[in-house]
């Protein structure tokens, strides 16, 4: 499995720095945060001085039905030709949505992406709505158009819906099987799960949510495609036991799990606290619970090369590293290729977090609200209903 | 007994559904003669007329079906007839000599490797005949496969009796009840109003099936003493043993491909045909 950068603002050096030491495998660029000319400078730079690298552009169209509110922040999308505001109804005419794509595979040609993703619009609701409608003409009118356009680099469509829309079954179900019967099929999917605000994480850490993510991996993987999994963050391991191809992660909250909120101005505030990724506790402890549990606990520590980055302080660069470093082992450690084994893996891994948890708990050491355990029931959960789903 | 000017020596030779069918010598051949019914209603003589047309319809493009794995039409043409006080719609289809798999399974034979390929290989390329055509075939099952001694065509597929126009209108406009053999439904095809999202795959499912009784002897979902309504909800619920269970012999992928297209969700069986037929290859 594949580990990507999710790039946005303060890029820095951290991606290449994290390519020299084998940590990440490409890069998702996004034209928010960045100048189109420095995309292109990048991009280029990337495939060039890397050429084992997957390179893409997440197109953000999705923000494209948000444009025009008060309160959205397109940032430098606006300076691309293909982005600009849009109404539903504008949308659910077939013809408009060739144009965007059309116009969208055009003006990112000559961009030097190793794929090319699709945009699409994002599911904000239910998927048997208008909105639903709309992406999936966006998912089955793609190839016919990126084929017109002749670019023979893979096409990969994106899919982006709401946390909700995965929690109706039946619609959910509907949902894939329509774009696992497409009559001109991408090579492969972006798929992005939003939640309501990426700074909680309690909004992804849903059984229904984790279980029919899981799912939509696994029967998209069956069905032949290639499967990259935008915003993954911690889940990416997981997700890879269900078929991924990839995952990718950045260093802001907004870059590890997605929410439209990224598309509305920050509110400012304190810069977060340092925190560590555990593998055994399959969640991030701050830089002090990091060395007060590890003085009981020391197997909540991953034995890894940027551990050392955290004696005596890490930096954001660092930490982005040690969180690359700790995900890329988690891969290598839970996702083989073979669900069923791969799922045993997943559940042996939450069982040891939950005895971590449970012994930090019996030492009486006091953890912040982000770093506590509620992630591990919703996953233990999703693990057995999506097993149960898949018919492993 | 119809009378078919063109037949001689007529025999029936099954019964079943909305058919009849009989063996027959017609010219130089031995065909099956068939007597399909034309669903009607008293109170509405245009259904008799519409259901009369789709038959007569979906015969005119079986007839421009070109793969060997599926029975060919014969050399009557489809026509009415009126039988006591019933419509139907009769036609020929070749008689393919040869043994069903139904009547294989009742020997209790273990086939090998290369006949499940090559059982595999044959479904797979009629279904992908009749998808392009948008035709859902709806009744693959061991009834309705005859392996013959043809090097060329080693199994064919009969029966299109039920067979779906993806876009066409219902033959029976009755909608409680469900085509197709009970032990053989897809699980799709018990979801209210399956015909908006029905499509090739509820065959790929039956042909997952087909395979895993051929293979092992064992229908997952019968149990003689139940309810119809049980065997019901275990198509839709029960997860059939794996087929590796069952044939510990047989490669671990084959196993695996056949359990995949057994999957209750369509979308979790492989839906690239053509991807599937060169999985089968393999195994030849």
């Amino acid at each position: 499995m594949k580990l990507y950068a999710q790039i946005g603002h303060q890029l820095g050096d951290k991606v290449t720095r994290a390519m020299d030491e084998g940590l990440l495998d490409g890069a998702i660029f996004s034209p928010k945060d960045l100048q189109p000319v420095t995309i292109r400078e990048r991009v280029a730079a990337m495939t060039k001085d890397y050429p084992q690298a997957d390179v893409l552009l997440d197109p953000q169209f999705y923000a494209s039905l948000f444009a025009d509110a008060p309160s959205t922040n397109v940032g430098k999308l606006a300076e691309w030709a293909y982005f600009r505001s849009y109404r539903k109804s504008q949308l659910e005419i077939g013809a408009t949505v060739d144009k965007i794509l059309r116009e969208y595979f055009e003006e990112t040609r000559s961009l030097a992406v190793t794929a090319v993703v699709a945009p699409n619009i994002y599911v904000s609701e239910s998927l048997d709505s208008r909105e639903g409608v709309i992406a999936k003409n966006f998912i089955r009118q793609a190839r016919a158009i990126y084929d017109d356009v002749g670019d023979d680099r893979p096409l990969i469509a994106t899919v982006a819906i709401c946390r909700e829309a995965l929690q109706d079954r039946r619609e959910f179900d509907e949902f894939l099987n329509d774009i696992t019967i497409l009559e001109k099929p991408p090579d492969g999917f972006y798929i992005i799960i939003g939640g309501r605000a990426a700074e909680v994480p309690s909004e992804f850490f849903h059984t229904d949510v984790l279980a029919n993510w899981m799912l939509l991996n696994l029967c998209l993987k069956v069905n032949g495609y290639e499967v990259i999994n935008g915003y993954a963050d911690i889940l990416s391991p997981f997700l890879g036991m269900a078929g991924a191809d990839a995952g990718a992660t950045g260093w802001f909250s907004n870059l590890r799990m997605f929410s439209m909120d990224r598309f509305v101005p920050s509110g400012g505030g304190r810069q977060p606290v340092y925190r560590y990724l555990s593998k055994r506790l399959l969640n991030r402890i701050t830089f002090y619970e990091k060395d007060a549990i590890a003085a009981f606990l020391p197997d909540i520590l991953n034995g890894l090369p940027h551990d050392a980055d955290y004696s005596p302080e890490p930096d954001r660069t660092t930490e982005t590293l040690q969180s690359w470093e700790a995900l890329r082992s988690l891969m290598d450690d839970l996702v083989s290729g073979d669900p069923v084994n791969d799922i045993a893996e997943c559940r042996t891994a939450i069982e040891l977090a939950e005895q971590a948890y449970a012994d930090i708990s019996a030492y009486g050491i006091p953890l912040d609200a982000r770093s506590r355990n509620d992630h591990l029931f919703p996953l233990r959960e999703a693990l057995r209903q999506f097993e149960e789903r898949a018919q492993l | 007994m119809p009378c078919v000017p063109e037949a001689a020596a007529l025999e029936e030779i099954g019964e079943g559904g909305f058919k009849v069918v009989y063996r027959a010598r017609i010219e130089d051949t031995v065909e099956a003669v068939k007597l399909a019914l034309i669903p009607s209603d008293d109170q509405d003589e245009e259904v008799r007329d519409e259901n009369a047309r789709r038959i007569r319809r979906e015969l005119a493009i079986l007839r421009d079906c070109v793969s060997p794995f599926l029975v060919k039409l014969g050399n009557i043409e489809p026509r009415e007839c009126r039988i006591g006080n019933r419509d139907y719609v009769l036609y020929s289809e070749e008689y393919v000599p040869g043994e069903s798999l139904r009547s294989m399974i009742g020997r209790g034979l273990r086939p090998p490797l290369r006949d499940l390929g090559r059982l595999g290989f044959c479904l797979l390329e009629a279904v992908r005949e009749l998808a392009g055509r948008n035709l859902i075939h709806r009744d693959i099952k061991p009834d309705n496969v005859i392996q013959t001694n043809r090097e060329d065509r080693p199994f064919v597929l009969l029966d299109l009796g039920i067979a779906y126009h993806v876009g066409g209108t219902p033959l029976t406009r009755d909608t409680g009840r469900i085509p197709g053999t009970l032990y053989y439904i897809a699980p799709e095809m018990l979801d209210a109003g399956f015909r908006q999202n029905l499509d090739y795959r509820a065959d790929l499912y039956t042909i997952g099936l087909t395979l895993y009784e051929f293979g092992s002897c064992v229908q997952p979902f019968a149990r003689r003493e139940d309810a119809q309504y049980t065997t019901l909800y275990r198509i839709k619920t029960q997860n059939p043993t794996p087929f590796r269970e069952l044939r510990s012999d047989l490669p671990v992928d084959f196993c695996r491909l056949v359990d995949q297209l057994m999957k209750k969700l369509p979308a979790l069986r492989p839906s690239n045909i053509a991807g599937l037929v060169r999985r089968m290859e393999g195994f030849l």
